[in-house]
């Protein structure tokens, strides 16, 4: 579904991501993890078309999207969470959903969407009218996948998602998590730590310096030496 | 989306008191403005004369002495003449000049001078101090039809806006300083060479002052060494001044602002260009502007006024000498005069002297009252009728306005003066060459820079 | 029911407003018309700014080219005076687009300062201008003959649009993307708000109106000078009107702009001293009530307006 081969990004000068080449397939939830500073918010925002790769390419169910710009990959069916959820905290929970359908051409089927996203989310539709800033961590965190959910996306990528969220409600993003899982949406899971991410995915990558260093299927890096060391906090 | 956020039934109910309450507020103040305003029974209260001045900004030095003027010659009329009389009322009706300060903002001024108009209904107006005061001010009273007086503006400038139908000037004509420099360097005979170097600000009146000179001196066969349109704050002249040095021009000549005339002159002096006659525009008008030059340096420039204390000239109100009005202000003030103390006094001579030999507040009668004035004020005669003489129409025939619309201005002349170090102030103007007004007294003679 | 009633006050006040120059005097027209026109400008800054975060310090600029092109095409080109400003709306409207290019790729106070900067390139070349009168200014001779009992239509219809304009704006799908984008301009980009496109749309509409803002100015003043057709007072004034009473609220700037022209009159008195009673007050309301009379008085009556009233 997903394929970034050879994928080289630069900011400036500087390059911060080195030859990357990574595949999603269809159904699949896959994993990409990394220390702070790797690399990971880079490739999230070089997939979505946010910032252009020097070389290689990115193909999306079939098709170059290196060049397009973010609402024709949008359109496509790509959606972000972005780090650090990137909630309007001064609109309410409704303009936020409203504005993840902003790009897409689903608007027709608007409130066919809504009622998709309410059903996975039945708090939001109560909390409809309220200020999106006057929500806690674990609700936001909610109401920024439903709002990424808005474009009905066919691959979700989620950028640290458990950031600054207590375990208790970590757990419940990862019910959410494979909810949507089974709802067929491929997922791509972007994670410091390996814990959640490797136990709900099928495969995983280990991003350091920009560079990929290990992959594999999520079970064998859950045993990988390293990656215990490393990402599990293990010693 | 959705929009229909449910709005609470107080909200609505508060809305609509809210409404309601502006919709009031709206009619009861028109109504009773309305009423206050047509409202003027039997005679006025005051003769009021408003007088938009740029108290604050870039041009307040010009209109520094305006609200002591204006003081001045209220409290003598009010007081000692008990006010002016109009026949139409039968009666002696006290003045009232209605100051404004328009920040030296064109567009303020324009609004400003509609209120004085409309609000405060004032008589006449006065229209001072530079065309970006006196052009928007006179187009606001031909718009509503209000008598101006518009003085100490250049009048090509205001003409532009010409035919005027409410508004007479007092003015300069641009065309006449670069003759009055030529006829003063022409004076000197074989004592100068015929070489002036020559530097303008690349601005509307650094231009205009170039453009005369350049027709004059080729008329007259002097040869320029011109340095052209110079932007403002330049900080290094050297390359002209070289120029002219080995090129040995005796004069230099030119229009620039104070700031960038001082750092030209100390830059001559450094590296030794010594021109015989310095004759610039602009840059000499005002003592603090000269003493800003710095040390020796000011003394021996020339440059032009058109009023002094010895012009033989005195109020037609308080019958003050020109000496007299300088030495009231200097006591008051503290501050060495200027040459806008004299028209910002002439001014209120021609409006009182209009609106008494109209005799009425009626302002048809008030404009042609004015256009018909004939008067010898402390800045010297005003008489919109009269007509040019024949050297000004030789000079003025090129510029169409000033040939067209005679009838609304007069030229106050320009007389040639030399700063010199002075006995009560650090520098003192001397008027070296009276020009075309013979009455104004030669004070000394003028003397070679080197 | 409740909605109805409202629009038939609307239609009261409209119908009070259209007949007001009919029976109120001179002074108070006169204060009416820059009542409107403060006001039109104001709600496009306020909504700029409060909104889509686009902080203009350059709407001088239009205020300038309204100005100068109504002047010169209806005396030099002999154009119908109501056509010359239609013109200069759409030439404004124009202008803001081209600059559109170079100036929203700048973000937050450097486009700020970039809109400044464009201004006064813009002022030294009309300065320098002979044809526009340089800087001798522009006397608008034609417009001596059109009374204020007619300005005034022009003045009050522009603050109507203005206000329609921010009221339908930020109910739009356009005011919608640019709310994000004033709230987070890279969110904004992720969620897929094409934001060069929202900003200059609404840049050209607010400039529009700051165009036509200054075309009706000039008819009213008659005269132009490139160092107050281009001064940043103009915008200042718009800052002022809208932050007094509310900056993003459509009510705010109403209260605003009648405060602001009574505060001139008012103090207009104190020789010297109005420049800075004025800023005083206005210091004054601010330290007060930092978020605008409007808003102080909406929260004390409890009324839960919903914006951007
Ligand atoms: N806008 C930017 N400009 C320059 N360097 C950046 C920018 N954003 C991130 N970087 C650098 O790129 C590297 C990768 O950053 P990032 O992708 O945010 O890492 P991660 O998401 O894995 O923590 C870091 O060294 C970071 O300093
Ligand atoms: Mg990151």
């Amino acid at each position: 579904m997903l394929e970034v081969e050879g994928v080289n990004v630069f900011y400036g000068d500087l390059q911060v991501l080195w030859d990357i080449s990574l595949k999603v397939d269809k159904g699949e939830k896959a994993a990409l993890i990394g220390p702070n500073g790797a690399g990971k918010t880079t490739l999230c925002k070089t997939i979505i078309g946010a910032l252009p790769p020097k070389t290689g390419s990115i193909t999306f169910l079939g098709k170059r999207i290196d060049k397009l710009s973010i609402p024709e990959i949008i359109r496509l069916g790509i959606a972000i969470v972005p780090e650090g959820r990137g909630l309007f905290g001064n609109m309410t929970v409704m303009e936020n959903l409203e504005l993840g359908a902003y790009a897409s051409d689903v608007r027709r089927k608007y409130n066919d969407t809504l009622e998709w996203v309410f059903s996975l989310f039945p708090l939001l539709k109560e909390r409809k009218n309220q200020l999106a800033g006057l929500m806690s961590g674990g609700e936001q965190q909610m109401l920024a996948i439903a709002r990424a959910l808005m474009s009905k996306p066919k691959l979700l990528i989620l950028d640290e998602p458990s950031l600054g969220l207590a375990p208790k409600i970590v757990l419940k993003v990862y019910e959410v998590i494979r909810k949507i899982c089974d709802e067929g949406v491929t997922v791509l899971l972007v994670e410091q730590y390996a814990g959640h991410a490797l136990e709900n995915s099928d495969k995983g990558f280990v991003l350091e310096n920009g560079r990929i260093v290990i992959e594999g299927p999520s079970e064998k890096l859950l045993k990988d030496e390293k990656v215990r060391k490393a990402y599990l906090g293990e010693e | 989306m959705d929009m229909k956020m449910p709005i609470s039934a107080a909200a609505i109910t508060k809305m609509h008191a809210i409404i309601m309450a502006v919709v009031i507020i709206i009619a009861a103040v028109g109504a009773s403005a309305s009423y206050y305003l047509t409202l003027r029974p039997g005679a006025p209260e005051y003769i009021k004369i408003g007088w938009p001045a740029p108290l604050t900004g870039t041009l307040a030095g010009f209109a520094e002495t305006t609200p002591w003027m204006a003081q001045q010659v209220e409290d003598y009329v009010n007081n000692k003449l008990g006010g002016i009389y109009l026949s139409e009322y039968g009666k002696k009706i006290p003045i009232k000049i209605i100051i404004r300060d328009t920040k030296s903002d064109p567009d303020l001024a324009a609004t400003i001078a509609a209120e004085l108009i409309t609000k405060d209904n004032v008589d006449i107006m006065l229209a001072l101090y530079s065309p970006a005061m006196t052009n928007p001010i006179s187009a606001q009273c031909e718009k509503y039809g209000v008598p101006c007086i518009v003085s100490q503006t250049i009048l090509l400038s205001w003409l532009m806006g010409a035919p005027y139908e409410w508004s007479y000037a007092i003015g300069l004509a641009e065309p006449d300083f670069a003759i009055l420099f030529f006829d003063l360097f022409d004076s000197m005979g074989d004592k100068v060479n015929k070489k002036v170097a020559m530097i303008n600000a690349d601005d509307p009146d650094g231009r205009g002052f170039s453009e005369s000179i350049k027709i004059v001196a080729k008329a007259r066969g002097y040869t320029l060494i011109d340095a052209g349109l110079v932007p403002y704050g330049a900080a290094d002249y050297s390359s002209y001044i070289y120029n002219w040095k080995s090129s040995g021009a005796d004069i230099l000549t030119g229009n620039m602002l104070f700031v960038d005339f001082a750092t030209l002159w100390r830059q001559c002096n450094e590296l030794g260009y010594k021109p015989k006659i310095v004759a610039m525009s602009r840059a000499l008008l005002f003592p603090s502007w000269v003493e800003a030059i710095g040390g020796e340096l000011p003394n021996g420039l020339i440059g032009y006024t058109w009023w002094s204390p010895f012009h033989p000239y005195k109020s037609s109100i308080t019958g003050q000498t020109a000496s007299q009005l300088v030495e009231a202000w200097e006591a008051h003030s503290g501050k060495q005069w200027t040459p806008v103390l004299g028209l910002t006094h002439a001014v209120l001579e021609v409006a009182i002297d209009a609106v008494k030999r109209a005799g009425s507040l009626d302002k048809t009668k008030i404009r042609d009252a004015l256009a018909e004035t004939n008067l010898n004020t402390i800045a010297g005669p005003v008489n919109f009728k009269a007509p040019l003489t024949p050297q000004q129409q030789a000079r003025y025939r090129p510029f169409e306005n000033l040939m067209k619309y005679k009838d609304h201005y007069v030229v106050v002349s320009p007389v040639a003066i030399q700063w010199v170090k002075g006995s009560k102030w650090p520098w003192e103007m001397q008027v070296i060459y009276n020009w075309e007004s013979p009455e104004i007294p030669e004070t000394a003679k003028m003397f070679l820079l080197s | 029911m409740e909605l109805k009633s409202r629009y038939i006050y609307i239609v009261i006040l409209l119908a009070v407003l259209t007949s007001l120059p009919l029976w109120v005097g001179g002074f108070l027209r006169d204060a009416l018309i820059l009542f409107f026109l403060y006001l039109a400008a104001a709600e496009v800054w306020g909504f700029m700014a409060k909104h889509a975060g686009i902080v203009s310090l350059g709407q001088q600029i239009f205020i300038g080219v309204g100005g100068y092109t109504t002047a010169v095409l209806s005396m030099y080109f002999g154009i119908p005076m109501y056509a010359s400003v239609i013109i200069s709306g759409l030439l404004g409207a124009g202008l803001a687009g081209l600059l559109s290019f170079p100036l929203l790729r700048l973000r937050g106070v450097y486009f700020a300062i970039g809109t400044f900067l464009a201004a006064e390139v813009i002022r030294l070349a009309f300065s320098g201008w002979e044809f526009v009168g340089a800087g001798k200014g522009l006397i608008f001779r034609d417009a001596y003959g059109i009374p204020t009992t007619i300005i005034y239509y022009p003045a009050l219809a522009l603050a109507v649009i203005s206000i329609f304009l921010v009221y339908l704006l930020y109910h739009s799908k356009l005011g919608f993307g640019l709310r994000s984008i004033g709230a987070d301009e890279d969110v904004a980009c992720g969620l897929g708000v094409n934001t060069f496109v929202c900003k200059a749309t609404c840049f050209i509409l607010a400039s529009l109106i700051t165009t036509l803002v200054g075309a009706v100015n000039v008819i009213h003043h008659t005269y132009l000078h490139p160092t107050s057709a281009f001064s940043i007072s103009w915008t200042v004034n718009f800052l002022f009107v809208a932050v007094i009473g509310g900056v993003g609220t459509i009510v705010g700037p109403i209260i605003g702009s009648a405060l602001f022209v009574a505060f001139g009159y008012l103090f207009a008195q104190y020789l010297g001293l109005s420049l800075l009673l004025e800023g005083l007050i206005v210091l004054a309301i601010l330290i007060a009530l930092p978020q605008g009379v409007w808003s102080a008085i909406s929260r004390k009556l409890k009324l839960n307006l919903k914006p951007p009233l």
